[in-house]
């Protein structure tokens, strides 16, 4: 059986598009724009998916081979990241946004709408191929929801109104950019670059989302500084991660500066996953400079000549921005070689886009990422300081910690250290949202307590409130007298105000752990079946089946993620650890006490598939446990 | 290698550790046992399945001490009720996603998840399950998957993308619907594997199997009009007796040919007979080429993995193979015509069963090319097509053997030591080296040596290509000529010397390449566990029966010359170029597109213009 | 006033009845438990439906469609102790085979594609007679639709065991394992 294999590309298996000659040149070009490296393979896709709206298997197999390596190479990252699509999804593709918040703002009525207009259901593609709809985590918009990203472009404070217009806009061959009647946001928003309806409010500015900010005067500096000094001057203001993880910037620095090598990295974490989180949008979208500015002072202090700005897929419309941003760094010598003319300092920013999962906002996950692979947490040790990119020491900042550390390059460490308390020094810039008056973006000093917090934002009569994120805690009234800070409550910037009405367990825990349950890598055994067993006993207990040892099980079985691989799988279980212990009585309202045995078995549910395959109605009696 | 060391605290008292050791690493030198189950040394490290977890004071959650390194000071515990309460839960969860079906499990008794859940005191999942059903994947001659059975350690895929560089297979998906898959699911018949079996033999359960043939031959067996008789390869002797319970690398020659005849097989003949013969005829390939401005160099053909390999993804090499079979399938094609002529039997009534180390020679054996001696007696008897039969029937792994010897009672050491039948049971220590890496190199530098100065070797050991680093040269002065040789083993290795070539910057003539890692001794078909310590006492009892032979040079085993005076006439001549040479196919690397020994799909549409 | 009988009730819902033929296998023994037991509904007696409160309710099977699920419930708000009977009530046993294989998947199987109908059911019907129970999604042990408080392994479970087991429950006495009843090797 001698084979004729075809040695072209031009696999058609699925007929979906003729592969044909300008494709393959268009594909080539992609791969040749990014140096024919396998470990661009992030943007080789994403780029691919910009061309054809999906990424085509031909494709795939065509890049495998250009590439020499295995189609299921390219599988494993493809498959990994929500928003690269192996099918069409639609001329016009929608992602809507299901966080807490925006169902919290009616979600639900504008996704029923958008599937009547469509005429298909999320999931799908309308009939005619216009347009796909589908869901997707939290996208950054939690001041302004709910929000979708139609075709990159985001489209916030949706109304089912709204959405009849944009839908039938689209249908009668309007553009996009037509489509979109609302005014442009605020500051750079209605830039021509970035052009987009998004707005920042930033309601309290601070020492970091300041006025009168000069780029370059930190960088001024630090060329006359050496570079240990430099970071001395970090480690004595104090300043820990704004990430989310609080880690001591100084000591950080200081690592990677002690590692020999001769390329050293700088990573910017703008991946901004967590929900509620928008904090880092705003600053890149009015502060990009001072961030880049932190980046290249970064370089200086441990030795690193190259910049990578990690941006999450979401926030693809600030793309052209921070490009231009980086092209008029580089004309006026903030980037490039012999930076403000301090000969052998050079350093060099590129932009890596994310292509939707949260656990990239995780350092390790977020350098494999930026390796073209799946976003896999790594063992630590060695950690990234070490070796990180390519086996390179690299840093991992994130933005508003890059920015804090132009501020304290300008002003000095005595000065960031005056503010905040004595363990969290400086600032924190918060993106708060949810049930108060004024959601938006906020600078305070640590130290303030939640009850500042809520009568800052205009939050009266408030239930609960989230504290950084669903990876964090949900606290109730008894608690609001606890501090912003890294030794009490800490947040990497989101925080989630849940008013009287809310459920909290059905909207928010549930919701939480469907988040942590799209969100988790799989690697560990732990983590990627514990949410779903946690899921279905708090359905159980919601469905009014639940028996107190319901309870005891979820605490039990939580217990296990200690024993995690990185922070998603430690985290995974706080929204059902927390609420059990901070509201109890929620669950105990719900739970049939005395008894000790409830199944969870629901007969409707069960028959339905026979019934449908025979054609069969079911009549249910009164018990519910009677013939279908 | 740091060798400072550091003192930590384990489970109460003081103990050294090399300074940037695992907690693991440090554990087991002082003596105390952590359980693992992903953790595979020299293969991979995922620290996905949460079991090696251990307490470190000060830490805020259990550490896996797999990956998290000791520092002076450390304080570890490696069992409280918090620790075993972790480790169970995370076996649990596996289990609940386990098919309970332990007793028809290839891997019943030596599967590491049973084995873990035993010691663990795991006697049941409180969990349900949470994944759906998957589809075995059955499309390969050589290795099947059940991807139920996954845990998703992900040794396979290490194994496959570091070891051997193929990438057949890899994760697809997230979070709970993560799973272990070829590209797109097409299944490994269906894509660029090489059937190397080496994912098998790192799977810690039954998720990655063998094909299983041990009933066809059973069912051989047990026909009184069939003649089966079985050869065995040289990995097998020193592979088997670790199946049986010995010790790894016990030699156990004697004893398996015994336990050969006890399962009913009518002649136990030697597959280094056909190592021999292979000599004689590469050796006189090599000579040929090296005199006649050939293609060179001439890389071995005997490993049906890097075979594939060369096909799939080295398609210009192909020219450089050597066209001799392995040595199963000259064995075969011998067998079946002159083995058959000299005792009259009927070719169609032989059936040769072989026993090999290796799970790629399921598919040699079924390589349509691979029916010479059919072809052979064809016109003389005047069969039809319908007639038509292998030359090596089946191929049995080291594993299945075990189990069929287990299945019929076969005691090791109970049985007396009994020599192979003639005349296809006598080799050369040339031929018993054949299972280790710069076995065949040596060999055919034993045979080439003589035969081009025409002078006999004072030592016939080639030290050089001996041992297990992945790559090897060796320079030979045969009279004045210098010789230049490679050997490669694992094709992540062998992709150095093809690139080489490729380049044209290749200085070699001949080159061995084994798939393997250590060689066919270490091959996917043999006893698991197979660790780098195992192959190494399996290689040096190999040597140690190659030095034990009275004849150690290929050309000097009588029965081979008699071969050729009866029924050959003489290496490379018409005879051999019939029944013991082969050609090679171009595959690409979609194969999936037009069929190939997997699945047959429809032609795909051609693209327009 | 003569001491009442302990009143059992049994059924078989997805059960090959093999357990019930187990607990017929006391044999001679039967004449002496009639003394202290008296069957209600039960396959043995043939009395379709509970007329009064039982002490001990016997299942065998799983629940594979919705009539099971109905009989189980019954069973449990009649009997004062229900007892699990055999593999197939305790972990659903061979019906549960099925499990994991989409049910329109098993129906079509049943009256379309299997070997012996193939061909013979031109008009593709799957039946949807009123009197019939729908399948669930997937087959439960019994310990998934109602609680039970004891479990007896086996498949089927020992003569003996079942005796024993009774002996204990209407006696009141302790009962334990012998080790060889749950470990089969």
């Amino acid at each position: 059986m001698k084979s004729t294999f075809p040695e072209s590309p031009g696999d058609l298996e699925f007929g979906e598009i003729a592969f044909q000659d300008t494709m393959i040149k268009s594909v080539s070009g992609i791969i040749e724009r990014y140096g024919r490296d396998p470990s661009r393979l992030m943007d080789i896709l994403i780029d691919t998916q910009a061309e054809f709206g999906y990424i085509p298997r031909p494709v795939v197999s065509f890049i495998a081979r250009d590439l020499t390596i295995s189609a299921v190479d390219i599988e494993q990252t493809l498959s990994f990241y929500h928003f690269f699509a192996t099918r069409p999804s639609g001329r016009y593709t929608v992602y809507l946004n299901d966080s807490v918040i925006a169902n919290m703002m009616g979600r639900e009525e504008v996704a029923r709408t958008f599937e009547r207009e469509a005429g298909c259901r999320f999931g799908d593609v309308s009939a005619d191929g216009l347009i796909g709809l589908f869901s997707t985590s939290c996208i950054g918009m939690s001041d302004q929801e709910p929000a979708a990203l139609i075709n990159g472009r985001v489209f916030t404070q949706l109304t089912p109104f709204r959405v009849k217009e944009i839908v039938r806009d689209l249908k009668s061959g309007k553009r996009l950019d037509e489509a979109m009647v609302e005014g442009l946001g605020d500051g750079a928003n209605a830039l021509p670059e970035i052009r987009s309806m998004v707005r920042n409010n930033i309601r309290k500015k601070g020492p970091i989302l300041a006025d009168g900010y000069r780029p370059g005067d930190a960088l001024k500096k630090v060329v006359k500084m050496r570079p240990e000094e430099v970071i001395a001057e970090v480690k004595l203001s104090n300043i820990r991660g704004r990430g989310g993880a609080g880690f001591p910037t100084g000591m950080k620095w200081e690592i990677c500066r002690n590692a020999r090598s001769e390329q050293k990295y700088i990573f910017c974490n703008a991946d901004e996953g967590e929900p509620g989180t928008f904090k880092d949008r705003v600053i890149l979208t009015e502060y990009p400079k001072m961030l880049m500015e932190g980046m290249a002072v970064a370089g200086y202090a441990v030795g690193a000549t190259q910049g990578i700005l990690y941006v999450r897929y979401e926030y693809m419309y600030l793309r052209e921005h921070l490009e231009k941003v980086i092209e008029g760094g580089r004309k006026k010598n903030y980037l490039g070689t012999n930076i403000c003319g301090k000969e052998g300092f050079e350093f060099d920013i590129r932009i890596q886009f994310g292509a939707g999962a949260y656990v990239c906002g995780e350092e390790s996950a977020l350098i494999e990422s930026a390796e073209g692979k799946r976003g896999e947490p790594r063992d630590r040790p060695p950690f990234p300081v070490e070796s990180g990119y390519h086996g390179r020491p690299t840093i991992v900042n994130n933005v508003e910690t890059l920015c804090s550390i132009v501020k304290i390059v300008n002003n000095g460490a005595t000065w960031y250290r005056s503010m905040g308390t004595k363990e969290s020094s400086g600032t924190k810039v918060l993106s708060i949202s949810g049930d108060c008056k004024y959601p938006g973006v906020y600078e305070i000093e640590w130290g303030f307590s939640v009850n500042d917090v809520l009568e800052m934002v205009g939050a009266a009569d408030v239930q609960a409130v989230q504290v950084g994120g669903p990876s964090g805690t949900l606290i109730g009234p008894n608690e609001f007298g606890r501090t912003l800070s890294y030794t009490d409550l800490s947040t990497g910037g989101s925080i989630i105000v849940f008013g009287r009405e809310r459920d909290l367990l059905k909207d928010v825990v549930l919701n939480f752990l469907d988040f942590f349950i799209a969100e988790s890598c799989g690697s560990c055994s732990t983590c990627r079946n514990v949410p779903v067993l946690l899921r279905q006993k708090l359905l159980k207990v919601l469905d009014a089946r639940g028996v107190p040892r319901d309870i005891d099980e979820m605490l039990d079985w939580s217990k296990v993620l200690k024993a995690s691989r990185c922070g998603l799988g430690l985290t995974a279980a706080n929204p059902v650890v927390s609420s059990i212990r901070n509201f109890r009585p929620l669950y105990d309202r719900k739970i049939q006490h005395g008894k000790d045995y409830d199944s969870s078995f629901d007969m409707l549910a069960a028959v339905r598939a026979s019934c449908d395959a025979v054609g069969r109605v079911p009549t249910l009696m009164a018990d519910g446990g009677g013939a279908a | 290698m740091d060798t400072t060391m550091v003192t930590v605290k384990i489970n109460g008292s003081e103990y050294p550790a090399p300074r940037n050791a695992t907690i693991l690493d440090a554990c087991t030198r002082a003596g105390f046992k952590v359980p693992t189950l992903c953790y595979c040394e020299d293969v991979a490290k995922n620290a996905s399945c949460a079991v090696c977890v251990v307490e470190v004071k000060g830490a805020k959650s259990l550490l896996r001490s797999c990956t998290a390194c000791v520092h002076e000071g450390m304080e570890i515990v490696t069992n409280s009720p918090r620790i075993r309460d972790a480790r169970k839960t995370s076996v649990e969860l596996l289990l609940a996603n386990h098919p309970s079906d332990c007793l028809a499990c290839l891997r019943n008794q030596n599967c590491e998840l049973q084995t873990l859940a035993a010691d663990l005191g795991v006697r049941g999942s409180r969990f349900v399950r949470t994944k759906k059903a998957e589809k075995l994947d059955t499309t390969s001659p050589s290795v099947h998957r059940d991807p139920n059975k996954c845990i998703l350690c992900g040794r396979c895929i290490a194994v496959c993308q570091n070891v051997q560089t193929v990438s057949a297979i890899g994760l697809s998906g997230r979070g709970i619907r993560t799973k272990i898959s070829t590209y797109m699911e097409k299944g490994l018949g269906n894509v660029a594997c090489t059937y190397c079996g080496q994912c098998a033999l790192v799977c810690p359960t039954g998720a990655i199997v063998e094909r299983d043939e041990t009933d066809e031959v059973f069912e051989e067996l047990s026909n009184p009009d069939k003649v089966v008789i079985v050869q065995t390869a040289p990995a097998i002797r020193v592979g088997i007796g670790e199946a049986m319970g010995l010790e790894p690398g016990s030699l156990v020659t004697g004893q398996m040919v015994a336990a050969l005849r006890r399962l009913g097989f009518r002649k136990v003949f030697d597959t280094q007979f056909a190592a021999d013969l292979t000599i004689l005829e590469e050796g006189h390939e090599l000579i040929r080429r090296l005199r006649t401005n050939g293609t060179l160099p001439m890389i071995t053909s005997c490993s049906p993995g890097w075979i594939k390999f060369a096909e799939h993804f080295y398609p210009s090499s192909l020219a450089h193979l050597s066209t001799c079979k392995s040595p199963q399938q000259m064995f075969g094609a011998v067998a079946k015509t002159y083995y058959a002529s000299k005792t009259g039997i009927d070719p169609r009534n032989i059936v040769v069963v072989s026993v090999m180390p290796c799970t790629a020679k399921k598919f040699e054996a079924r390589r349509p090319e691979m029916m010479s001696a059919f072809e052979y007696w064809k016109d003389k008897r005047a069969w039809s097509e319908t007639d038509a039969f292998y030359d090596v029937d089946y191929v049995l792994t080291t594993r299945e053997l075990a189990r069929m010897f287990r299945e019929t009672g076969v005691r090791f050491s109970s049985l007396p030591s009994e020599e192979f039948d003639h005349p296809l049971g006598e080799s050369t220590g040339a031929a018993v080296i054949f299972g280790a890496t710069g076995g065949v190199m040596e060999a055919a530098l034993r045979t080439a040596y003589e035969v081009v100065t025409g002078t006999p070797l004072t030592n016939v050991e080639f030290t050089a290509v001996r041992g297990m680093e992945g790559l090897k040269e060796a320079s030979v002065d045969m009279n004045g000529t210098v010789v230049k040789v490679a050997v490669a083993h694992t094709l992540k290795n062998a992709r150095t010397l093809l690139d080489q070539i490729e380049r044209g910057e290749s200085p070699y003539a001949f080159i061995e390449i084994m798939t393997c890692p250590g060689g066919c001794l270490g091959g996917g078909g043999q006893p698991i566990p197979t660790t780098w310590a195992v192959r190494r006492q399996r290689a040096e009892s190999l040597y140690r029966e190659d030095a034990g032979k009275p004849v150690r040079k290929s050309h000097e085993n009588p029965h081979i010359t008699a071969l050729y005076k009866e029924f050959l006439k003489e290496p490379l001549g018409d005879m051999s170029h019939h029944l013991l040479h082969t050609s090679y196919e171009r595959r690409g690397l979609r194969p999936w597109t037009a069929g190939s020994n997997g699945q047959q799909h429809a032609a795909s549409v051609r693209p327009a213009g | 006033m003569e001491k009442k009988k302990t009143v059992v009730a049994t059924a078989s819902l997805a059960g090959c009845f093999g357990c019930h033929m187990s607990i017929l296998d006391i044999d001679e023994r039967i004449l002496s438990l009639i003394d202290l037991v008296e069957f209600h509904r039960s396959p043995i007696t043939d009395i379709k439906h509970f007329t009064e409160y039982c002490d001990i309710g016997i299942i065998e099977g799983s629940c594979c469609n919705s009539e099971n699920v109905q009989v189980l419930r019954e069973f449990r708000r009649h009997c004062r102790v229900l007892v699990s009977l055999g593999e197939c009530a305790i972990m659903g046993g061979v019906p549960a085979m099925r499990n994991g294989i989409p049910v329109r998947e098993c129906i079509e199987e049943a009256y379309l594609n299997g070997p012996s109908v193939k061909g013979h059911n031109p008009e593709m019907v799957l039946p949807n007679d009123p009197e019939l129970p729908m399948l669930l999604d997937r087959v439960y042990p019994c310990h998934e639709i109602v609680k039970v408080d004891h479990f007896l392994p086996g498949c089927p479970p020992r003569a003996d065991l079942i005796y024993d087991t009774l002996a204990a429950l209407i006696t009141g006495g302790e009962l334990h394992l012998p080790y060889e009843t749950v470990k089969y090797d």
